[in-house]
Order: structure tokens, then C-alpha cells, then sequence
């Protein structure tokens, strides 16, 4: 490889001027004057971001010992600590509680309220199967019990004697100025007689009382013993429902002069729903008074309930006479 | 700044403006390169700095400085031959060699021939001329500093500059 030109002394001379040359040509540089400033520049800013705390230390060989024991210490605290809520601190016992059992009434709600002399009613009725109309008579002894019905007597020395009650509240009622028991407002006064009605008492009732009622009160109505009227809906007592009803017919008279308006009715609607006692109380008039009284004496209702029995209530009820 | 400086940041300030040219200098020869070069030598002396309790002597130091400044350079240079770099710095493109022209007798035109020749060499053995010539190194202590044996290191040296004679020649003979 050597130049074939150049024998031994020349290449010796030649490395040495070559050698020289190099020492000459590979002499130091000056370096750029920005490099220590750069340098320094670089190790501020890699301190810098040094002393923001990284997780570079916590890698495998490189964290201290200390770091480890603070590193074990938090974790075991911190799984000390979860272990102590789950099983000590976070359990709760739920104790079954029985509750009271309420005793649920499916009825409907009626508020329950004292019986009171205007909303009680209540009457009472009575007869001895007889065909004559009972007698006038003066109203027995008012009782709140009843042993003996009124009667006409037929026994003048009984062995026992009982005085005849009705069961009434100390109340006054008009009264027939008469020597014998009966009915105050019976026109009939020729014969002695208690009436169609059955039970004893007197009237066309049954059940011991007098009048037209069902039970050993006075006055029509039923049941309720005392008192001579009906009860009313309200104050406990629930009104009756109407079931069927009809349409009044007009009259040809008020059809033919066109002429409409209203009725008003008052009737008793009786413990089993059936109108009883219908009077007009507002009249309208023209035959059409009657032909309402006709309707509603078809009408049929539930009848009203207090304390759970269904009892008679007196009401009204407008007829609209109204020509489409 | 410098008020708050400790005496390591004094030595350290120091210790580079001792040897800022040695280390710029040993890698601009392997690298070429004076960007790559500065940024060679700002690495070498950051690494110089973390490792400053551990480096007692001076000469413990510049040994130390020359051993870290050749191996980071060789390896930036193999770094860059795996992935070429376009050279976008044109002022500092190297003169070819063989142009034809400049005269011979021209001092730096000559050195600048030589650095060029000498940067043509593969890395290794462009390392060992670096050491031998810049540093004035002898062949037994750059093979100590690369971890070579000194034959390896004298071999490399002569191959070195036979063929820088060859090159040489042939410049001054077509000059």
C-alpha cells in the first residue's frame, strides 16, 4: 500500500512532517463562549425541576431507606384503618321492629258524633191487626224503656199492673185531652180500636209505639224509639244514594201552555230506600205538583246509614219540570 | 446569582473554564460538528457536575473528562451514522479533500486538509489521532483511557496515518 515512489527515509521524513503537521492542525479550539453559560443555565433549570417531587425515587434500588419505611408505614396505617370501619366501626344491626298492627276498617268514613235532638229522629208505630182506624187517645207515659205497649185495656184487675210507656225523651208533644190511650190527632172516636198495625200500640204501625212507624217510639219513622221526626243526612249519618229515579211526565195542561220551572219535594226515604211521606213543599203548580209526587214515588235509594244500620232520613228533592 | 454560588459551583465554574476547550475541542475533532460538539461538551460537563464529590484530583478530572467527552462523542457519532442527519448548516460544511486548487504551502489551508483527513477515519481509531495528537497522549495512555490494548492503539495510529500519507501524497502531488 505504500507509495512505490517513496522509499524508507522519504516516509520516515515524510510521518514526521506529517506528524508535525498533525500536532499543528489537531491544536485545541477556543470553545464557543456561550458554553459555560449554557451549561449552567441547564443545571439550574434540571435542578429546578428536580426539586419537583416526582415518583422518580420511588423506583427499584434507587429509594432509601427511609422512604421505604414511611412508604410501608402509610400503607399499613391506611389498610389498619379500612380493616377497622369494615369490621368494627361500620357495621350496623338492624333489629326487626314488629309494628303495631292497625286494624283497617273498610267501611265508608262517617264522622262519629252525639246523637243530637234536631239530626236524631226516630219514631215508633203499632197496632192490633184491627180494621178501624186507631181511636183518639191521650200519648202514654214518656219512658226510656218500654215493659208494656200501650194498649187498649181489656183486663180492668190484672194482677200485675204496668203502666203503658212509649220510649221517648222528656219531650212535649201535643197531646189529646182525652180519658183514654190513642192516638192525639185520630179523627176516629166513636170506636175503640189500636189500629191495622201490628206488635200493640196504636196506629198502622208495629213494634209497640204509636203512629205510622216501626217501633216503640212515637210518629213515623223506625227504630230509633224516641223522638216523633226523621233524621237527617249529616252529623254522622251518610246520606241516601239515589238508585233509580224516573222523569216526571207534564202534565197536559203545562204542556200545552208551555210552562216550566221546578218542584221541590220533601219526602222520608225509609231504611230500605223506599220514598215515604212525599209532600210538595214548593209548588210549581198547573197539575205538575202531583206529577212529581207521581215520579218520586218511584224512586229508589240506598238508604242512609248511621252507626252502620241504615235508618230513614227526611230530604227534599227538586223536580225540574223543563221542556227541551 | 454568583453571590449565592457554593464552593462546588465555584469549582465547578472553575473546572470548566479550565478544560470548556479541551472538551469542546475533542469533540469537535470526532464530531465535526460545532453545534454538536457544544452540545457534547455541555453533557459531558453536566454529567461532570453530578459526579463532582467523586472526582477528588485534578488529574483524576481531566482524565475523567477526556474518557466521558470521546465515548459520548463515538457515541453520538455511531448514533448519527445509524440515523444520517441531513446537514442543514451549510457555513459549516467540511471542503472536500481532494479539491483541487488550494495551495499546499498554506498553513491553515494545510491543517484544515489534515482535520478534514483526519475526520474521514472511522470513529475508533479518528479518536485515538484526536487523543494522540491534540492531547499529546501516549499510545499506552490512550489505550488505558478507551480500554484497548496498546497494540490495538499503535496499530490504529499507524493505519491512521499511512493512510493520511497516502491521501496527503496524492493532494500534494496533484497540488
Amino acid at each position: 500500500m505504500n507509495d512505490p515512489k517513496m522509499n524508507e527515509l522519504e516516509i520516515e521524513e515524510f510521518d514526521a512532517g506529517l506528524e508535525q503537521a498533525l500536532y499543528a492542525a489537531m491544536a485545541r479550539e477556543a470553545a464557543p463562549a456561550r458554553l459555560i453559560a449554557r451549561v449552567e443555565r441547564r443545571r439550574l433549570r434540571a435542578e429546578s425541576e428536580r426539586a419537583i417531587p416526582t415518583f422518580q425515587a420511588l423506583s427499584t434500588g434507587v429509594r432509601s431507606a427511609w422512604t421505604t419505611f414511611w412508604s410501608v408505614g402509610a400503607h399499613a396505617t391506611a389498610l389498619a384503618l379500612i380493616a377497622l370501619v369494615v369490621f368494627a366501626g361500620g357495621r350496623v344491626e338492624v333489629k326487626s321492629v314488629p309494628l303495631p298492627e292497625t286494624d283497617v276498617k273498610l267501611t265508608p268514613f262517617v264522622p262519629m258524633t252525639l246523637p243530637g235532638k234536631e239530626a236524631m229522629g226516630g219514631g215508633g208505630g203499632g197496632g192490633a191487626h184491627e180494621t178501624v182506624e186507631a181511636s183518639k187517645g191521650h200519648l202514654p207515659k214518656f219512658s226510656d224503656r218500654q215493659i208494656t205497649p200501650p194498649q187498649i185495656i181489656r183486663n180492668d184487675a190484672p194482677r200485675l199492673p204496668v203502666e203503658a210507656t212509649v220510649v221517648m225523651p222528656p219531650i212535649k208533644l201535643p197531646d189529646a185531652n182525652m180519658p183514654d190511650i190513642g192516638m192525639p190527632r185520630s179523627p176516629q172516636v166513636s170506636l175503640a180500636s189500636q189500629g191495622p198495625g201490628s206488635g200493640s200500640g196504636f196506629g198502622s204501625g208495629s213494634h209497640g209505639g204509636i203512629g205510622p212507624g216501626n217501633g216503640s217510639g212515637i210518629g213515623p219513622g223506625e227504630d230509633g224509639g224516641y223522638g216523633g221526626g226523621v233524621m237527617r243526612a249529616g252529623a254522622g249519618v251518610t246520606p241516601p244514594e239515589l238508585l233509580y229515579s224516573v222523569e216526571p211526565e207534564f202534565s197536559d195542561e203545562a204542556r200545552r201552555a208551555k210552562y216550566q220551572g221546578i218542584c221541590i219535594v220533601s219526602l222520608i226515604v225509609d231504611a230500605h230506600g223506599n220514598p215515604t211521606h212525599v209532600q210538595v213543599e214548593r209548588s210549581i203548580g198547573m197539575g205538575l205538583d202531583e206529577k212529581a209526587v207521581e215520579a218520586v214515588m218511584q224512586y229508589k235509594w240506598k238508604p242512609a246509614y248511621y252507626h252502620g244500620r241504615p235508618v230513614a232520613v227526611a230530604m227534599s228533592v227538586v223536580v225540574n219540570f223543563h221542556i227541551f | 446569582m454568583t453571590a449565592s454560588f457554593s464552593s462546588d459551583d465555584l469549582r465547578f465554574r472553575n473546572l470548566m473554564l479550565e478544560h470548556q476547550s479541551m472538551v469542546f475541542s475533542i469533540a469537535l475533532r470526532i464530531l465535526g460538528d460545532r453545534s454538536a460538539a457544544e452540545e457534547a461538551a455541555q453533557d459531558v460537563f453536566l454529567e461532570l457536575y453530578a459526579k463532582l464529590g467523586e472526582l477528588a484530583s485534578d488529574d483524576h478530572i481531566l482524565h475523567w473528562l477526556r474518557r466521558v467527552t470521546v465515548h459520548r462523542s463515538i457515541d453520538l457519532v455511531r448514533r448519527r451514522q445509524r440515523r444520517p442527519e441531513v446537514q442543514m448548516d451549510w457555513n459549516e460544511l467540511p471542503d472536500l479533500p481532494d479539491r483541487p486548487g488550494a495551495g499546499m504551502q498554506d498553513e491553515p489551508a494545510l491543517s484544515q486538509q489534515l482535520q478534514q483527513l483526519v475526520g474521514s477515519l472511522p470513529p475508533v481509531p479518528r479518536s485515538v489521532m484526536v487523543l494522540r495528537y491534540q492531547e499529546d497522549m501516549s499510545p499506552d495512555e490512550i489505550g488505558a483511557m478507551l480500554d484497548m490494548p496498546v497494540a490495538t492503539v499503535k496499530s490504529h495510529l499507524q493505519r491512521s496515518l499511512r493512510l493520511l500519507r497516502e491521501k496527503a501524497a496524492r493532494v500534494v502531488r496533484q497540488g
